[in-house]
C-alpha cells in the first residue's frame, strides 16, 4: 500500500523511466549540452531541447525557446524577482505565498529597493480580482502570485488576474500546479512563470526553471559561460542562453524528460478525491484547509485539529498508520496567517496519481481515527 | 561528405537542434559539425547542408524568427560578409 502523502514536498514514487534515464545518462551515454558537436554531446543536447519542447506543451506556450532551466523553482523565482524589480518599484503578491516569493520580496524591501503588499483575498486565499485595480499604483512593476497554494491546494485564476492588471507583468509560481492542474501561460497572458520538475511533473530534484516571455526585462542572476557569443564578456541578450550560464543539470533533465514522456494515468478519480475531502470534513474535531470551490482544488489539503498539534498529528499518522505527511508551516507563513493557523501550522496531505481509491479510503479512516 | 555544401551558423544551440530536426523531418541531408574556427565562436555547433536546400531553410528560419548566417565552405575567409539572409532575419 502506498502511504506516502507528501507529494507536494516531492513526488514519490517516480515513473520507473526516470531512474532508468538518469542511470543511462550517467553509466552509458554521458555528454553535456552544446559546446561541441560529437555524437555524445549531440544526443544529450537533442534530449535537452526535447525536454524544453515537452515542458512548453505542458505549460501551454508556443514559445519553448523562452523556457530556461535552473536548479529549482526557488532559483527561478529569485532570478525573475531580482531581475525585474528596480529601485522604487511596488510589487503586489497574494496572501497565500510560499517563502520562495515572499522572502526575495522582503529582502528587496529591507534593502530599500521596493515596497510590496498583499492583494485582497477571500477566506480560502482566492484573490478578489475586482479589488486588484484599487491596489495598483503608478510604480507597480510586478504582480507575483502562486498558482496553487501549497497549504490548502486552492488554485488562483491567473487569466483573470492578468486581465485586471493589464500591461503590468504577471509572474506565476507554478511549483505545485504544473503537472497536476491545467497551466496555460499563453492563454492567461502570463509574462513569467516558475516551475519545478520534482513535484507534479514527477522528475528528479534539482530540475526546474522559468518561462520568460520578455527576456529583456530580466537581468541575469548568474553570469558565466553559455557556449554562445563566447567572444564577448557580456551575457547574451537572447534566451535561453541569457539565463543558463554554466553546465545545466543534464542528468536531471534526462530524468525530467523521461518523466514528461511517462506521465502515469491517475489511479483514482476526481470524485474519489472529492469523497475523501467530504469524509474528512465530517469530523468536527478538524478544520479542513481546502479551496471553497472544488473546481479550484488541487491535489492537497491540510487539517488543523482542535487539540492535537500539527506535529503530534503527523507523528500519530506515521507511527500508527505508516502514513507519511507533513506538519508545520510548509514554508508559507503568509498563507498560515491568512488562514488563521500561524504559528502552529497544520498537517498536510498531498496525493499522487499512483494512489488507488483504497489508499484514499485508508487515509480517510486514519484521519478520522486519529482525530477522534 | 555533402556536395556543394554551405555552413549555417545559428545564434544558439537550441536553434541548431531545431533546424537539424527540421532537416531530418524533411528527409534532407544535414550534418551537425563544430563551428569552424574562422567563422565565429557563436556556439559549439553549426550545420553543414547543401546549397539547394538553403531556400527552404530560410523559409523555416523566418517562420521561427531565427537569425542564421551562411558561409560557403570553399571560401572560409573570416572577412567575408555574412549573406543577406542575416539581415532579412534580423
Amino acid at each position: 500500500m502506498n502511504l506516502y502523502f507528501d507529494n507536494c514536498a516531492t513526488s514519490f514514487p517516480k515513473p520507473s523511466a526516470v531512474a532508468e534515464a538518469i542511470s543511462k545518462h550517467l553509466n552509458e551515454t554521458g555528454g553535456t549540452y552544446g559546446r561541441s558537436a560529437y555524437p555524445r554531446i549531440l544526443n544529450s543536447t537533442r534530449l535537452v531541447e526535447q525536454c524544453r519542447d515537452l515542458l512548453a506543451e505542458k505549460m501551454g506556450t508556443k514559445e519553448a525557446g523562452k523556457i530556461i532551466f535552473s536548479a529549482n523553482a526557488t532559483t527561478a523565482l529569485n532570478l525573475m524577482i531580482h531581475g525585474i524589480c528596480k529601485k522604487g518599484g511596488h510589487v503586489l503578491t497574494s496572501a497565500m505565498e510560499h517563502n520562495a516569493i515572499a522572502r526575495p520580496l522582503e529582502h528587496l524591501r529591507q534593502m530599500g529597493m521596493i515596497e510590496w503588499e498583499l492583494l485582497d483575498s477571500s477566506p480560502d486565499g482566492t484573490i478578489l480580482t475586482d479589488r486588484i485595480a484599487g491596489k495598483l499604483r503608478p510604480n507597480t512593476i510586478l504582480v507575483a502570485v502562486c498558482h496553487m497554494s501549497n497549504v490548502n491546494g486552492m488554485a488562483q485564476s491567473p487569466g483573470a488576474i492578468k486581465q485586471a492588471i493589464g500591461e503590468i507583468p504577471l509572474l506565476i509560481d507554478a511549483s505545485q500546479s504544473l503537472g497536476s492542474h491545467p497551466v496555460e501561460v499563453d492563454r492567461w497572458g502570463a509574462d513569467f512563470l516558475a516551475f519545478t520538475g520534482h513535484k507534479s511533473l514527477m522528475g528528479p530534484t534539482g530540475t526546474g526553471g522559468a518561462f520568460i516571455r520578455y527576456p529583456e526585462m530580466v537581468e541575469p542572476l548568474i553570469y558565466g559561460g553559455t557556449g554562445s557569443g563566447s567572444d564577448s564578456l557580456s551575457m547574451p541578450s537572447f534566451v535561453p542562453d541569457r539565463f543558463e550560464a554554466g553546465t545545466p543539470n543534464i542528468t536531471g533533465i534526462h530524468g525530467l524528460n523521461a518523466a514528461l514522456q511517462n506521465i502515469p494515468a491517475p489511479q483514482h478519480t476526481r470524485d474519489d478525491f472529492a469523497a475523501l475531502l467530504q469524509e474528512v470534513k465530517q469530523n468536527k474535531n478538524y478544520v479542513v484547509r481546502c479551496a471553497a470551490d472544488f473546481d479550484q482544488q488541487g491535489k492537497l489539503f491540510s487539517v488543523v485539529h482542535n487539540s492535537l498539534s500539527s506535529s503530534e498529528l503527523a507523528q500519530r499518522f506515521y507511527e500508527d498508520y505508516g502514513i507519511e505527511c507533513r506538519a508545520g508551516l510548509h514554508c508559507a507563513p503568509l498563507a498560515h496567517r491568512h488562514l488563521g493557523s500561524f504559528p502552529g501550522g497544520d498537517c498536510r496531505f498531498s496525493l499522487s496519481p499512483y494512489h488507488m481509491p483504497e489508499e484514499l479510503n485508508f487515509l480517510a479512516k486514519a484521519i478520522h481515527d486519529v482525530g477522534r | 561528405m555533402l556536395d556543394d555544401k554551405v555552413i549555417v551558423l545559428f545564434r544558439n544551440i537550441r536553434q541548431v537542434i531545431l533546424a537539424e530536426r527540421w532537416f531530418v523531418d524533411n528527409k534532407l541531408p544535414v550534418k551537425v559539425i563544430p563551428v569552424p574556427k574562422p567563422y565565429s565562436s557563436e556556439c559549439g555547433m553549426c550545420l553543414e547542408v547543401t546549397k539547394e536546400d538553403m531556400k527552404m531553410l530560410e523559409q523555416f528560419a523566418n517562420s521561427k524568427g531565427m537569425i542564421i548566417r551562411i558561409k560557403t565552405t570553399n571560401n572560409p575567409d573570416p572577412t567575408t560578409d555574412y549573406t543577406n539572409v542575416t539581415k532579412r532575419h534580423q
